[in-house]
């Protein structure tokens, strides 16, 4: 049973509590996963926002039985970040990435903030496919078939991309593993 | 070793994908798994290696939705239609006309209330004009900034 369904059907009539209670549930991981999706602030937000329009577009007319609410919406949301990528691919002006900021950071932070900037940059090297089940079974920590289902690949290929991806990533930040650990303990 | 159906061997692919985590381990197989683990060193040794990937990639913050975001997103959500709202009366008038034993007993209830108010408000009225009306006469008269008391 689709544990989301009373709250979108409620949504669907215009019940305003059952509208923020699905705002509530889902937003932040929306935004968390267009984030990480696109590496870029403003272009996430707007993303997020667009999702949430097509759930008011769609609430009313919801129906049981079909994909669970969930994976609906992070599909939403996946195939809005694509378009935004294939958008940018297209521009000559690349706006990919939020500038780093200028602003002076005490020490640790700094640290910590190159150890992100690190992570990201091998996160982003990733082929499409593998960063997006990284993000979806480690940041979103989906279960593995809903997981499947968004990525419309099998749990057997899910896992694949998932070994794939993880193996690169060690590659990538093999270097620094020693560097990046300390700097996170 | 393998515990259940559960051996070191898919443990490590479980690992490799899934990472350290339990949690994020596939359910049906997260009980055999963590049983193996909890009586293997080979599997210990595997999830403990596996640690440090984690820790890197949870070191990286997700992206934090702000108030107006939500403020924007919930100013544009469905309003109740005259629909859903007739819908919604519709359904408590029908519980209403539950409650008093359904539409005969409930037309039968209206009526009489209807006739009981007609009778009442008669009476009141008549009653109002003979007994009230003076002292409202007098507050008019309190009313009157000309006069003096």
């Amino acid at each position: 049973v689709d544990p989301d369904l009373e709250l979108v059907r409620r949504a669907g009539v215009g019940d305003a509590p059952a509208c923020a209670a699905l705002v509530d549930r889902y937003l932040a991981k929306v935004t968390a996963f267009a984030g990480r999706t696109l590496a870029n602030r403003a272009d996430a937000e707007e993303v997020a926002q667009e999702v949430f329009l097509r759930v008011w577009q769609h609430a009313g007319s919801w129906r049981a039985g079909g994909a669970r609410f969930s994976t609906w919406l992070y599909r939403v949301t996946l195939n809005l970040c694509h378009d935004r990528l294939r958008r940018r691919r297209e521009t000559t002006l690349d706006a990919a990435g939020d500038p780093p900021s200028d602003a002076p950071q005490p020490g640790a932070e700094l640290q910590r903030n190159a150890v992100v900037a690190r992570v990201e940059a091998a996160l982003a090297q990733l082929p499409e496919r593998q960063r997006e089940a990284i993000l979806l079974c480690h940041y979103q920590e989906l279960g593995n078939v809903e997981a499947a289902a968004i990525l419309d690949v099998t749990v057997e290929a899910l896992e694949s991309l998932l070994s794939r991806g993880r193996r690169r990533l060690r590659q990538l930040l093999a270097s620094e593993a020693q560097d990046l650990m300390g700097e996170l303990r | 070793m393998t515990t259940d159906t559960m051996t070191v061997d898919r443990l490590r692919a479980i690992v490799d994908a899934y990472g350290a985590d339990p949690t994020r381990w596939p359910a049906a197989e997260r009980a055999a798994a963590e049983a193996l683990l909890a009586d293997s060193a080979a599997a210990q040794a595997l999830v403990a290696e596996a640690t440090d990937l984690d820790a890197a990639l949870d070191a990286v913050p997700a992206l934090q939705p702000t108030a107006a975001m939500r403020t924007a997103i919930l100013a544009a959500a469905p309003r109740p239609s005259a629909r859903s709202l007739f819908a919604q009366l519709h359904e408590g008038w029908s519980d209403l006309l539950g409650e008093l034993g359904g539409w005969r007993m409930g037309g039968a209830v209206l009526a009489a209330s209807l006739v009981l108010g007609i009778v009442s408000g008669g009476l009141l009225s008549e009653a109002l004009s003979s007994e009230i009306a003076p002292g409202l006469l007098q507050l008019a008269y309190l009313d009157d900034g000309e006069m003096e008391y």
